[in-house]
């Protein structure tokens, strides 16, 4: 559980160093909002979670196996294999869904013309299960994490040491004739944008968005819509019960609604506001984030590309003291993100942010691009390899610096 | 009062000559020309949509009955394995076509460089079953090319389809249905 620090100026670099420890630390389960590709806009068939990600159903483990991995040629039977199962094979009651996912990596990193480190990177190991009785419904994850993903931990102990988290566990009670609506109430995944798996994009991942899949979750009361045409969810933040002490929870609100306005084309909006008696992480008293932005899915029609898009503004005000300036300080996070796949199950990717952030000592401005190879190779398992390269400036008042990062990755899906 | 009456004559001969045109054209019979699409677009639960087409056509017009077939073998969704259920549940290899027949009289037939749309009723064959249905149709006659767009939506359980159910994901029984085409009149 994490204790409160002292504040100081020094704090104004925390939301960067939170950044760049994300980045290191962790990737959590996948999720494929390129998947619009094959007019797949709704995420309710593949996943339990009706906002996509995490836990797979049966449909989903089929649709990897289909339409998601290279098949050398080979043609999808037409029922799904055994080894789409849990675990390759292990056969689960229609009322329970078990998965896993495992992501290791590598991270090679360094300033140009500098030397370059190398740090093996535990992302993700967990277990996650659904039981369904009729419209009931009970989810939860359990991992370990050797480092990282520090908001979801379940014991206490330092960073480093070796953690069990969870990232989500909630019930939910299934509404209407098709089950169209979802009400649940626990620790659920921040409705909010575009939701991939990249979770140290800055539209998932500065200081103010923590919108990511990988450790952003808070407890809260939630109510899903997947309809033919709109789906959307809104969720009422009650605050991150697994962080101590009360003043670092968050209440608020989050959601997104998506309209299709097309088979290949998706737009939505987003909205986001939170308050919090110390912000777990500026450090700052009485603060209030706000978010707000668009973004849009189209896949080119008869092609294999996809565009992402993403912008939004942020808002974050604090309380004046004599150590923390307060104030109001805008910014401006986006994204825009193209993938194609020649063959199925290779992807090539390509994106560009930009994070614009108001200081008290003036205007930030960041800026990363990505150059992404994901092959999903086999059954439950895809390679990916990111170049990215990146101009972080921490102080208004300091020039940026340029970072060059590999970053091979191995995920197995259990 | 010789100009009321020469606006009359004008009057009169330009709705004489809109009907000769009518007549000539509603009289022609059609052949299709250029490229055409019919796609359907069905729903699953929890808003997945499925949606299909093909180019394949033919337009037969015998001056009573206008008859547009579909070959269904080359209905593609997007996804291979999709299109092989697709085709299955309408049994392809038995049923291979699609076909709706109207009659010409229940059609409002554009005049040339104008617009003509409206709802009709005409006979679908799919899956070896007949059945009535409703459509909506839009035509524009530019030359002697006739630009034709119409819409239905139907229910397959109708037609005796047994629906997709794949792993528990049911295809709901309403299926929207679109075609256009263009055809010559000759």
């Amino acid at each position: 559980m994490l204790a409160r620090r002292a504040w100081g100026p020094a704090l104004r670099l925390l939301p960067f160093l939170a950044l760049l420890a994300s980045i290191f630390w962790a990737r959590p389960a996948s999720a494929y909002p390129w998947m619009i590709r094959h007019e797949y806009q709704g995420c309710v068939p593949c996943h339990a979670d009706p906002s996509g990600a995490g836990l797979l159903t049966e449909y989903g483990r089929a649709m990897g196996e289909n339409i998601l991995r290279s098949r050398y040629g080979s043609k999808p039977p037409d029922e799904p294999a055994i080894y789409a199962r849990f675990l390759f094979g292990v056969p689960t009651p229609d009322w329970l869904l078990l998965g896993g996912s495992v992501r290791n990596g590598v991270w090679i990193t360094g300033a140009p013309g500098g030397p370059f480190s190398e740090k093996f990177l535990q992302m993700e190991a967990d277990l996650k299960a659904q039981i369904t009785l009729k419209r009931f419904r009970a989810y939860g994850s359990l991992g370990y994490m050797h480092e990282g993903a520090v908001y979801t931990q379940l014991t206490s102990n330092t960073n480093g040491a070796g953690n069990l988290v969870s990232r989500e566990h909630w019930i939910g009670l299934d509404l209407g004739e098709d089950k169209p609506f979802l009400l649940r109430a626990g620790r659920i995944d921040i409705p909010f944008g575009i939701r991939n798996d990249e979770h140290d994009l800055f539209v998932r991942n500065t200081a103010t968005t923590r919108t990511n899949i990988n450790e952003s979750q808070q407890d809260g009361v939630a109510l899903s819509y997947t309809g033919q045409s709109v789906r959307g969810e809104v969720m009422a933040i009650l605050g991150n019960y697994q962080v101590n002490p009360d003043t670092f929870r968050e209440r608020g609100y989050a959601g997104f609604v998506e309209l299709s306005l097309a088979p290949w084309a998706a737009a939505g909006l987003s909205s986001l506001v939170t308050y919090a008696g110390t912000d777990i992480i500026y450090q700052t008293p009485h603060t209030i984030r706000q978010v707000h932005g668009l973004f849009t899915r189209l896949s080119a029609p008869k092609t294999p590309l996809v565009i992402l898009a993403e912008a939004d503004a942020m808002v974050t005000s604090s309380e004046t003291t004599s150590s923390n300036p307060g104030g109001t300080q805008p910014g401006m996070v986006g994204m825009l993100q193209a993938d194609v796949e020649p063959t199925q199950g290779v992807h090539l990717g390509a994106t560009g942010e930009t994070w614009v952030q108001g200081t008290s000592t003036g205007t930030t401005k960041s800026f990363s691009s990505y150059l992404t190879a994901q092959w999903f190779f086999a059954p439950h398992a895809d390679l990916r390899v990111d170049f990215v390269t990146q101009s972080l400036q921490v102080s208004a008042t300091v020039s940026p610096g340029l970072t060059l990062y590999v970053l091979p990755q191995l995920h197995l899906y259990l | 009062m010789d100009n009321t009456r020469v606006r009359t004559s004008l009057l009169g001969g330009a709705a004489l000559l809109a009907m000769v045109t009518f007549s000539l054209v509603a009289a022609a019979k059609l052949n299709k020309t250029g490229a055409s699409s019919t796609s359907f677009k069905a729903a699953g639960p929890a808003g997945l949509n499925i949606s299909g087409s093909t180019a394949d056509m033919s337009v037969a017009d015998d001056g009573a009955t206008v008859t547009i077939t579909v070959p269904l073998a080359n209905l593609t969704t997007g996804i291979g394995l999709r299109d092989e259920h697709t085709r299955k549940a309408i049994d392809v290899g038995t049923y291979p076509t699609t076909t709706l027949r109207v009659p010409r009289s229940a059609l409002k037939f554009p005049a040339a460089g104008a617009d003509a749309s409206g709802d009709a009723k005409g006979s679908l064959t799919l899956h070896g079953q007949t059945r009535d249905i409703n459509f909506h149709y839009s035509a524009k006659l530019d030359g002697d090319t006739l630009s034709v767009q119409g819409s239905s939506t139907i229910n397959v359980d109708d037609f005796g389809v047994n629906r997709p159910s794949y792993l528990g994901v049911t295809v709901k029984p309403n299926v929207d249905l679109t075609t256009s085409f263009q055809v010559k009149d000759n």
